[in-house]
């Protein structure tokens, strides 16, 4: 008999545990390991509340599951390290300290604004102690909690009590009194003392003052010392277009930012409009089609959006902005093309320089060298329109200075066009020899190596020869952020190969 | 303790002279008891039965409830079925280098729990092959770990799912199992096992039917002390296996999530469905422990 409970046992035990197994891992539900999208998204556990909610919407609006894996910041960091990035797909720390510290381990890729952080002085309900500015916590009786200085709140408070010069005297107090200046841990441990009434007034982050149920003193100082709250896409996410999708929603100004709002945080004043899969109107001067052509395929891919391209003369895309067909981004042949319309974007940025250059037939027949040399009879010059198109303006001012414009006018042998490309395309059409010279940009030639088997190109010293393209996004754009994205992307340095390649001067230089 | 304390000083009662020294050994050992009672009666006075009956509302701390307690069923069953072998095997023979390989089996008791879970979050993270990467998808290639092989040739993912759940329970609570096994089969005389071999029974034999039953006991303590050891574990659960909710969050770790997120009303109402959970398994394993002694 006692045989027999011993085996009892043995194979019992096994049961047990393969029943057991069977209840956690439920192989007929069939969902665990299923190859439906779920994305992992490590938050900090300040945050969890928030992102639960966002996380509930969008599987409400799109059926697509995300696991929120929660601790504090700096742990959910290594844990990251850890695995090499290899696991997870997001990740949202308590300060952007963290998000810069995976950037150099590269590990990170995309980062987006999720909103800011505010210090407060947090107080219990009524101010008992009647507390309302920075002096008022040298009073006798008010005791002081703050957050570890070395991160998050506590760093911030330091910050700016030291440029207030009351910092020293804290940390003076804090030694002769301890009971008058405690330092704690993390900003959820300064608020739970002030709950409990072991400290009169801690600094802490606005959100959590509130979460907490304390009474929140704002002050201007703190305000301006805000700190970014930034989500920052893995770079090893093995989905990440789901990925950035789910981040787009997160950071909407119409989705996942209300969320953060209500549970108190400071939101980002000017998030994109959640669009599932926006299609992005982008104006930009034709000249730059072939720096521009991969990039917008990259990013289409990479975000899951669409653009809405209009490539066009420069003159013609200004007409349209001042008529009211305002992109979300523009691209423009040359800065003169950009301040009449300057008011509806924000501030520019210069991408590259382009310069205007001499194309002569192969062997040069009409032995040109500079500008001067146009003026021959019978010579057939090709120009860019003077008023419709950047370069033919360019173009035209550069020859005005030394009278040129005038006599090739009224030889009667001069065309214009109203694009570069429509004018190189003409020059090089097999049998019209209609042109013996044009004027053009570089790039119009050089973005197709095989041009130069058919023709040569005579650099121009003149300072009306550069050309500038400056990148600007709408003031009042709907996915400004998207733009800043695809702005990234147009500057890397592989898509700075491709515009060097194409024949520009690359401009732009990152910090 | 208690208890025996209690019925000890009843017998010796009569004998004059001795009540100061019991005294003294009542008083030390109330010391403990009252701080044990009063941290328990704290976190009840604390909370209301409103608020842990809406805890147990919450869908996520259903399921840290139930993956706590099946994890630690299957994390005290399986420690048991490699303590019995180890516990036997060190009690019954001796052999060179015994001494080092009993401290080495010690380790996970000695270590903080931290660097139990760091250390399996490395192993499953360590590069295996230097030259050959696995291919994740067109864009991402990474080296061959433990993990990868496990993910990508038997679709068992572990770093971050329920499995480094119960491996992180069972490094701890394994090497308390092997600790109490062998202390039950060193308190087995090995003379009936030796009758019973002198008797025609080989080696299992004598083993499967001498000193199995014998063992029960010391095999339900071990159990249960494995179970404990595993409900109540979580600095390495954090590191290896994270706190994902709805998939690998035990009760430790919800406590610890709503304390952060600064609801520590909802930290102490799991807690103490923590603490009430494991009084009950082990009333229950008393009891039974108890009843089986009668049998």
């Amino acid at each position: 008999m006692v045989n027999n409970k011993a085996s009892l046992y043995v194979f019992g035990s096994l049961v047990v545990m393969v029943l057991l197994i069977l209840l956690l891992w439920k192989p007929w539900e069939d969902e665990g390991i299923s190859n439906e999208t779920s994305l992992q998204i490590y938050c900090a556990a300040g945050m969890r509340r928030a992102v639960d909610e966002v996380v509930a919407n969008y599987k409400k609006e799109y059926g697509v599951k995300v696991t929120v894996d929660s601790g504090p910041s700096g742990e959910l960091l290594s844990r990251i390290k850890q695995v090499k990035g290899s696991l997870g797909d997001l990740y949202l720390p308590a300060d952007s300290w963290y998000v810069d510290k995976l950037h150099e381990e590269g590990l990170a890729a995309e980062n987006l604004s999720v909103g800011f952080f505010e210090a407060v002085m947090a107080v219990p309900k009524g101010n008992p102690k009647n507390i309302h500015s920075l002096n008022d916590l040298f009073k006798e009786d008010v005791s002081v909690g703050f957050g570890n200085p070395q991160a998050s709140v506590g760093r911030t408070a330091k910050k700016v009590l030291e440029v207030k010069g009351l910092w020293k005297k804290f940390e003076d107090l804090s030694k002769v009194f301890p009971s008058k200046v405690t330092f704690l841990g993390t900003v959820t441990e300064v608020a739970l003392h002030v709950k409990k009434k072991t400290v009169d007034v801690g600094i802490v982050w606005k959100a959590t003052a509130l979460q907490n149920g304390l009474e929140v003193i704002e002050l201007e100082v703190f305000k301006k010392e805000r700190q970014p709250i930034e989500l920052t896409l893995l770079k090893k996410s093995k989905q990440s277009t789901a990925a950035l999708q789910f981040a787009r929603y997160l950071t909407a100004r119409n989705r996942g930012v209300l969320s953060f709002e209500k549970h108190h945080f400071q939101a980002i004043e000017d998030g994109d409009v959640w669009v599932e899969r926006p299609v992005l109107k982008l104006m930009y001067g034709s000249m730059l089609t072939p720096g521009l052509r991969q990039a917008i395929d990259k990013f289409k891919l990479r975000e899951g959006v669409d653009f809405d391209e209009i490539p066009n003369g420069c003159g013609i895309l200004v007409a349209q902005i001042k008529n009211g067909i305002v992109p979300e981004a523009y691209v423009a042949c040359d800065d003169s093309f950009m301040n009449d319309v300057q008011d509806i974007f924000d501030s520019r940025v210069n991408l590259t320089n382009n310069f205007l250059v001499i194309v002569v037939r192969k062997g040069n027949p009409w032995r040109i060298k500079t500008l001067k040399d146009l003026k021959q009879d019978r010579l057939r010059v090709g120009l860019g329109h003077g008023i419709n198109s950047a370069m033919g303006s360019l173009t035209k001012k550069m020859l005005e200075k030394y009278g040129i414009y005038e006599s090739l006018k009224q030889g009667g042998h001069m065309r214009e066009f109203d694009s570069g490309h429509m004018l190189v395309n003409t020059f090089l059409a097999p049998k019209a020899a209609a042109m013996d010279v044009m004027i053009v940009y570089r790039s119009n030639v050089m973005s197709n190596p095989s041009n130069l088997e058919k023709c040569e190109v005579i650099e121009l010293n003149e300072a009306e020869a550069v050309a500038t393209q400056p990148y600007a996004i709408a003031k009042k754009g709907n996915h400004k952020h998207l733009m800043k994205r695809f702005f990234d992307v147009v500057t890397s340095q592989e898509n700075s190969e491709i515009f060097k390649e194409a024949g520009f001067v690359w401009r732009h230089n990152k910090k | 303790m208690k208890v025996s304390g209690q019925r000890t000083q009843s017998k010796v009662f009569k004998v004059g002279g001795d009540t100061p020294f019991y005294a003294t050994l009542i008083f030390l050992g109330m010391i403990f008891i009252i701080l044990l009672l009063g941290m328990l009666l704290a976190l009840i006075f604390s909370t209301t039965p409103g608020k842990i009956w809406q805890a147990l509302q919450s869908e996520n701390i259903q399921y840290s409830i139930k993956l706590s307690l099946v994890s630690c069923t299957i994390t005290a069953i399986l420690s048991l079925w490699v303590a019995v072998p180890i516990g036997y095997l060190m009690s019954r023979f001796q052999f060179r280098g015994k001494n080092i390989l009993d401290a080495f089996l010690d380790i996970p008791i000695v270590l903080p729990p931290l660097v139990v879970g760091l250390g399996l979050l490395v192993m499953f993270h360590f590069p295996l092959w230097w030259d050959q990467p696995v291919m994740i998808s067109e864009a991402t290639a990474e080296p061959w770990t433990l993990e990868a092989l496990l993910r990508e040739k038997l679709n068992f993912p572990v770093t971050f799912s329920v499995p480094s759940v119960i491996l992180a329970q069972f490094m701890v609570a394994c090497a308390f199992a092997i600790r109490t096994m062998r202390n039950t089969f060193d308190q087995i005389s090995p003379r009936t096992e030796e009758v019973a071999l002198t008797l025609g029974c080989n080696r299992s034999k004598a083993f499967y039917k001498i000193v199995l039953p014998e063992s029960l006991r010391g095999m339900l303590t071990a159990a249960t002390l494995a179970w404990s050891r595993a409900l109540g574990e979580f600095g390495p659960i954090l590191i290896f296996s994270s706190a994902t909710r709805m998939r690998t969050e035990v009760l430790p770790t919800t406590i610890f999530l709503e304390f952060s997120v600064g609801d520590s009303e909802a930290a102490v109402a799991v807690s103490l469905i923590l603490v009430g959970a494991a009084i009950f398994v082990l009333i229950l394993t008393r009891h039974l422990g108890n009843s089986k002694q009668m049998v």
